[in-house]
């Protein structure tokens, strides 16, 4: 290997020294975070989260941004823990899956067939599933039925193979799989170009409506999975989970990682070691003894910090570029 | 010459469409509440509306300049956390003066993160939210703040009033005044519009076009310190998360006036009556009783609807 390949490796991937950085000096510093089963937990921690920054990853490949996840993660945990005594458990789940494409769907139909501004609809959708789950919650907690499959799906939030809980293991099947389709799909290399040019993808003859249509239904989905996931590892859910900055969360996750909020630009793994840095400090925080508030000032400051980095990188290169 | 005036009139009322859709939105609560049509009620919803109306009017001025100020709802929460005590401390009119120079200064931090550094204000901003909400936290400890004496006349400035008209109205509608003429009549308020348009044409221009981006998120932390006066002199009391979501309030309010995600159009007064459709829609669902709730579903369906006739009377037009 030489010196350049992994230079330019290194400046492509901003992240990884980012990472890095952030890993050796709280192995240094923070007593406890160096150890196996402290990685996992970190890991197992951010799972849901980074399973809603999957389709979030997909939204803004394709240059748009949704805000609509913070909701629609109560909505769905208040179906499926309330439908499990009406319709049972699984059919419940299903439900609250189906929820989330069908609410994907309104945002991807009035983002690119209507060409209502994103931002617009995914806020006006917020608001609209965070009255819907209050209406359903009736303001009140819910939890499972005390039912064989009540007990199932908490145990199923908790059960670990190994040091990886299922949830992990959910999010690594995910990761792969958004991989897949992001890198050798159809859909995900139209992704990529109705992102970086929407005119330009259209006279390439890709069907942009279609795919950004469809990549909003990908985030619905995993928004709705998340929810559930959630319900499944708290045992229970509120309508104030993921209010107010869970999609900012993810979203600012999905961008630390090197994914462009212009569009374009970025692939799942960037998401991984965005989710797993906004991870790392969160856990270095809480080892340390941090009052929750610092923790909040703290995170602010280093998004802000690793946006700048990026920023610096980014306009070395393009310098670069332009002198060769 | 009947077409041209029917003519005339047709672009009027698509122009001021807004207007016409509030006084929908009055009118059918009014016809079904009784409590609703009171003139009490009609002077309260001003009461409720100044704040976010005032914080309406700085966040127009960034919305127009093309960028997004997610940081207004923990912002407010400081300033009024600080209003309040240092209200005791040092008395009420050195208290206005620093909430008004934090409201700023917090403008001045992130518009020099977005303007001067180029960074996106989505993300900077959200930045911002967090670490203002933890200076609140970390100022009030997380205890509720509250002055000793809530009959002071710094309390007058929420809850008196001029005859039947309250004080907050009075300092929200000249606030307004003050920030249209800003925006449409001064030298500023044209390089606004022009940045928020085109960044690039602006500069060859000879625009400073990062400096004005820096201006317009002074003017909304200015306005949101204002917005923090009004509302925590109103309760005499404060607490650090007494700001929360207010932001969106706030956003829905401009998208809602009919200004540009994209910058380059918009207009204070606008997005006052956009302001006023939810603050009816708020005080309605109230009174009639139904959950509160619902509000947010409504506001979600007010919000599609408009933004769509929006879009669809742009494109009869040609735009």
């Amino acid at each position: 290997m030489n010196w350049g390949k992994i230079k330019s490796f290194l400046s492509k991937n901003t992240i990884i020294p980012i990472w890095i950085v952030f890993f050796i000096f709280s192995a240094i510093f923070v007593p406890g975070f160096l150890n196996v089963s402290n990685m996992f937990n970190i890991f197992n921690q951010n799972a849901m989260k980074g399973i809603l920054a999957i389709g979030m990853t997909f939204v803004i490949i394709n240059g748009y941004f949704d805000m609509s996840t913070c909701t629609l993660v109560a909505l769905s945990a208040s179906l499926a823990c309330g439908l499990e005594g009406s319709i049972g458990m699984v059919p419940g789940i299903l439900a609250a899956l189906l929820v989330g494409c069908l609410v994907g769907a309104i945002n991807g139909f009035l983002v690119a067939y209507a060409r209502i501004n994103a931002f617009v609809v995914t806020l006006a959708m917020m608001l609209g599933c965070r009255g819907v789950g209050y209406i359903y919650h009736a303001e009140q907690s819910l939890i499972p039925n005390k039912t064989d499959a009540g007990w199932a799906f908490i145990d199923f939030g908790a059960a670990k193979i190994g040091p990886l809980s299922y949830i992990g293991i959910i999010f690594i099947a995910l990761l792969l799989v958004a991989h897949y389709v992001l890198k050798y799909t159809n859909h995900g290399r139209s992704t990529y170009a109705v992102g970086g040019n929407e005119n330009s993808a259209f006279n390439a003859g890709i069907n942009y409506k279609r795919i950004t249509f469809i990549n909003f239904v990908i985030c619905g989905f995993t928004g709705a999975l998340g929810g559930v996931l959630y319900a499944a590892f708290a045992g229970s859910s509120t309508p104030t989970l993921g209010w107010p900055d869970m999609h900012m969360l993810v979203i600012a996750g999905v961008v630390l990682g090197g994914t462009k909020l212009t569009g374009g630009i970025g692939n799942i793994w960037y998401t991984l070691g965005g989710i797993m840095l906004l991870g790392v400090i969160n856990n270095m925080m809480n080892l340390l003894n941090v009052q929750t508030y610092v923790n909040r000032m703290v995170t602010g400051l280093i998004m802000i910090g690793v946006l700048y980095l990026d920023k610096i990188i980014m306009d070395k290169k393009t310098k670069k570029a332009n002198l060769a | 010459m009947e077409q041209r005036g029917k003519g005339k009139f047709g672009a009027t009322l698509k122009s001021q469409g807004i207007i016409l859709a509030m006084i929908v939105v009055y009118v059918v609560f009014a016809v079904i509440s009784k409590q609703f049509r009171t003139g009490e009620n009609f002077i309260l919803i001003f009461r409720q509306v100044a704040t976010i109306a005032v914080m309406g009017a700085g966040m127009t001025f960034v919305i127009i300049g093309g960028n997004f100020d997610l940081s207004v709802g923990s912002l407010l929460s400081l300033c009024s956390v600080i209003c309040i005590s240092m209200h005791d401390k040092i008395g009420p009119i050195p208290a206005i003066i620093i909430v008004l120079i934090v409201g700023m200064l917090s403008g001045v931090v992130s518009g020099y993160l977005v303007g001067y550094l180029g960074l996106n204000s989505m993300i900077v901003t959200l930045g911002m939210m967090s670490v203002l909400q933890a200076l609140a936290m970390m100022y009030t400890n997380g205890q509720f703040v509250e002055m000793k004496d809530s009959n002071a006349w710094f309390t007058k400035i929420g809850k008196g009033s001029i005859g039947p008209i309250p004080i907050s109205a009075v300092i929200m509608i000249v606030f307004i005044i003050i920030m249209g003429i800003v925006l449409t009549k001064t030298v500023f308020g044209h390089q606004v519009m022009a940045t928020g348009g085109n960044e690039e044409a602006c500069r060859y221009s000879g625009i400073n076009d990062k400096g004005i981006i820096l201006k317009t998120f002074v003017m909304s932390g200015l306005a949101t310190a204002v917005g923090a006066i009004l509302l925590c002199s109103r309760g005499a009391a404060a607490q650090a998360t007494i700001g929360e979501t207010y932001e969106f309030d706030v956003i829905s309010g401009v998208i809602l006036g009919g200004a540009s995600l994209d910058g380059g159009s918009g207009s204070v007064y606008k997005t006052f009556v956009g302001v006023m459709i939810l603050g009816i829609l708020k005080n309605g669902f109230v009174i009639i009783g139904l959950p509160y709730y619902l509000q947010w579903v409504a506001q979600c369906i007010v919000i599609l609807i408009a933004v769509y006739m929006d879009i669809i009377s742009k494109r009869k037009k040609g735009v």
